[in-house]
């Protein structure tokens, strides 16, 4: 198993709009939200370049959510003129080469489209893509199901927000590994949260009995 | 068997139907119903509305703010139908303008169907039968955040007396008999019931033969 190479990676968040999260059916809003804000965190955590774009923000798609700029400082937003495809936009393929990395790890919203156009553009381009299904989110499970289909046969990896932040953590021994825990526990696995603060009362009672 | 028990079928010559908060903003946080088939039944009971000749009444919750404005086919079926935006009333029956037209009805049987259930249509629903009023909720024009605040909201209001149904019981309670107008409930069911229209499409070939 070849690991995803943090300091070879480029994430893009591509078009998490308040409008767009509006149609999405496929998976709990609260849920998408919180797994592309997961991935903006583990790319700051790891001070890996982050790229985000947005469908004509202006109309009913609406804009960003602000989360991801928040949890992801560094982000580079690249407007567009109305391509679709966000690879369709000459300055959003100039950001990407720009960084140079050759992996990219790719999510948007709505799945059928924002994520799957510039995925499955960005093999042909000769990158490797990971696409983040659930932190792309869709209008129905039968437009992600057959779309998950779709990129796999174009040869794009797709992959949930818990393994791409596994994968690129690797291990638990390292120092920022609490780091990784906290996002988690906050976004990507809340219940991981329960778990923590049971064992630590656990281990706290244990102490007192000693 | 409940032997007090009296079945009150609503009736066109003394139900008002009321829609409230049929918004664009709200409808957007409908979970309970996929969005093309909840808004299909919202204009079907809209459309009841109007073909039985039902006093109607249309109401939005602070329209100006996030909440949105009303779908825009349910004014074009109702063009004359006391409108009433209120500035800032959760519960539409707290609005007097809003209960002195249902009074002016003359009605005693409401038809109410809104969003949120738990809310915009519960709220009313109970201060209608507090006032004395018989309430029918439309279950499937009604819709909220998930199944388990909509089953809250049914249960609430069953349990005040509230009678639930789907906007193809009122339909079919109203019309009472085919016979009264066979045409017309059939152009109402072939409009918003695909399934249905596909059945007349059926018949009708194989009667043509």
């Amino acid at each position: 198993m070849s690991h995803i190479n943090p300091n070879d990676t480029t994430m893009l968040l591509i078009d998490h709009q308040s409008g767009l999260f509006q149609l999405v059916k496929d998976i709990p809003v609260p849920d998408l939200r919180r797994n592309a804000i997961a991935l903006a965190k583990v790319a700051t955590l790891l001070k890996m370049p982050v790229i985000t774009s947005a469908s004509v923000p202006d109309g009913p798609n609406g804009p960003l959510i602000p989360e991801i700029h928040q949890a992801a400082p560094h982000a580079q937003y690249v407007g567009r003129k109305g391509e679709i495809n966000v690879w369709d936009s000459p300055d959003f393929v100039k950001a990407v080469e720009a960084i140079g990395r050759k992996t990219l790890i790719l999510a948007g919203t709505l799945t059928s489209v924002c994520m799957a156009f510039p995925s499955i553009s960005a093999v042909a381009a000769g990158y490797k893509v990971y696409a983040v299904v659930d932190a792309s989110g869709n209008s129905s499970v039968m437009g992600t199901d057959l779309t998950i289909a779709r990129i796999v046969q174009a040869g794009v990896i797709p992959i949930d927000t818990l393994a791409v932040i596994s994968e690129l953590q690797q291990t638990w021994n390292r120092p920022d590994a609490m780091k990784f825990a906290d996002i988690y526990a906050d976004n990507a696995m809340p219940h991981y949260r329960l778990l923590i603060e049971s064992y630590d009362k656990a281990q706290a009672v244990q102490k007192t009995k000693s | 068997m409940n032997k007090t028990f009296k079945y009150n079928r609503l009736s066109k010559d003394d139900a008002a139907l009321l829609l409230v908060d049929h918004q664009a903003g709200l409808i957007s946080l409908v979970q309970d119903f996929s969005p093309n088939e909840f808004k299909n039944n919202v204009l079907a009971l809209t459309a009841c509305g109007k073909y039985f000749k039902l006093p109607t009444i249309l109401t939005t919750s602070f329209e100006d703010g996030p909440n949105g404005p009303l779908v825009p086919e349910i004014k074009a079926m109702h063009p004359d139908a006391p409108y009433i935006a209120r500035p800032g009333n959760i519960n539409a029956w707290d609005n007097e303008d809003f209960v002195r037209a249902i009074k002016k009805t003359g009605r005693k049987q409401l038809i109410i169907a809104g969003v949120v259930t738990e809310v915009c249509v519960a709220f009313p629903a109970l201060s209608a039968i507090e006032e004395g009023y018989e309430v029918f909720v439309v279950t499937d024009a009604s819709g909220t955040f998930n199944e388990v605040t909509r089953d809250a909201a049914w249960f609430r209001m069953q349990s005040a007396g509230v009678q639930m149904m789907s906007w193809f019981g009122v339909a079919c309670e109203l019309h009472r008999d085919w016979r009264n107008d066979i045409e017309g409930l059939g152009a109402l069911f072939s409009s918003y019931l695909p399934n249905y229209r596909n059945l007349m499409t059926s018949y009708f070939a194989i009667n043509k033969k």
